[in-house]
């Protein structure tokens, strides 16, 4: 998720060097890799990837504070340590070099919380929970009123700063909703979804001004496309109906992204992991669930 | 790269805040304002190379000042998402020091 910035980075150090070299002596050079001190919490643990998401305070002469992944020096280290562990490490930082590496990692207290994680995840054919959800106008909605269209419906939240997560999938989101517009029969027998993962912050008019630069200014999209916002309680059940994960540090969350499409009738009818899926497929998938005929 | 680097050229060398700033912009604006994976986004962030150097902002109409700029980095504006409460106030400074010399 965070490579861009990684490459961003090595690309204006190149350049900032460069202007460099040409002064006398501004600054030391750095022949070898910098060694920066973070202390931070630990918001998820990536054992697969040998990967650790931190929470850190801000480092300095190096970064802000922030919550990003990191990957350890010694990937094996990740068996030791759980979300919500407070933790000292040194990060590795090779000069003009994007591979930053956590080494000499110190537990200093257990956590006691983990993330939030699937407990029952819903199976194709199941059928959905009713949840009650606040939309961008304020306004009450169940996910039960749904029932008789195909709802797509996908997690994201308005402060995502994340070109490849939440804005992409939002954009995504607007392309599937002009595709389905263009047909007469989806343009009412479909609806799309998006329930915000920060109750938080995404109230109503926050939404409201979220959505409407996806739907050209126009108040009379949402009629197809809403933006939502429920309880934590019921947003961690429906975020574990779905398989979907996250985990809520200061500003930032760190999750993981569902598309859904459910049936008319009310049941999961597929799911999208992840932000890679094609617009054609998924507008196509909706539109074969759309009622025919019946209206 | 060849492009910042003409852009960047040899001027005088970075003060302490610009280098700063540097980092922040690194890590916070660059994945969408520099980047290329930014492709599948349905409204382009605009480049920010010498944003202060016009009269006005990217969409044509906000003077370029400190004020509009740190009101846009806080609260967001359109698709881009608010930033506030993830810079200290002389983070941010050392952020429009940085974005000065682009």
């Amino acid at each position: 998720m965070i490579s861009p910035s990684r490459i961003a980075i090595t690309v204006l150090l190149f350049a900032l060097a460069g202007c460099r070299s040409s002064q006398t002596a501004t600054t030391t050079a750095h022949s070898a890799a910098q060694h920066y001190h973070l202390a931070g919490t630990v918001v998820a643990v990536n054992a697969a990837a040998g990967e650790l998401t931190v929470k850190h305070g801000a480092i300095p002469g190096f970064m802000p504070a922030m919550t990003m992944p990191y990957k350890l020096k010694d990937a094996g280290r990740v068996r030791d340590l759980k979300p919500g562990d407070s933790i000292t490490a040194e990060v590795v930082a090779p000069e003009a070099s994007d591979d930053f590496v956590l080494d000499q990692i110190a537990v200093t207290a257990h956590g006691a919380n983990g993330p939030v994680v699937a407990a029952r995840r819903l199976g194709v054919g199941d059928a959905v929970p009713d949840v009650p959800l606040v939309n961008q106008d304020g306004r009450a909605v169940h996910l039960r009123d749904y029932r008789g269209r195909a709802l797509l419906l996908t997690f994201i939240y308005t402060r995502c700063p994340m070109p490849t997560a939440c804005p992409l999938i939002t954009s995504r989101f607007a392309r599937v909703n002009r595709a389905l517009l263009s047909d007469a029969a989806a343009r009412t027998g479909s609806h799309l979804l998006s329930i915000s993962l920060d109750p938080a912050f995404d109230k109503p008019p926050v939404l409201r001004r979220y959505g409407l630069a996806y739907i050209n200014d126009d108040p009379a999209g949402f009629a197809h496309w809403e933006f939502a916002v429920t309880t934590p309680e019921d947003l961690r059940g429906l975020a574990q109906s779905f398989g979907l994960e996250y985990s809520v540090a200061d500003n930032q969350i760190t999750h993981t992204m569902q598309t859904v499409l459910i049936a008319p009738n009310g049941t999961v009818a597929r799911s999208w992991a992840g932000s890679g899926w094609s617009e054609d497929e998924v507008a196509a998938a909706v539109k074969s669930l759309v009622p025919r005929g019946g209206r | 790269m060849i492009a910042l680097l003409a852009a960047v050229g040899c001027r005088q060398a970075p003060t302490e805040a610009e280098a700063e700033g540097l980092r922040i912009y690194a890590m916070q604006c660059s994945p969408c304002h520099e980047a290329t994976a930014t492709a599948g986004l349905v409204v382009a962030p605009p480049k920010l190379q010498g944003l202060f150097k016009h009269a006005t902002l990217p969409d044509g109409v906000t003077p370029a000042n400190d004020a509009a700029v740190r009101g846009i980095i806080l609260d967001g504006r359109r698709t881009m998402p608010p930033f506030a409460g993830r810079f200290s106030e002389p983070q941010m400074a050392a952020l429009l020091a940085y974005l000065h010399r682009k």
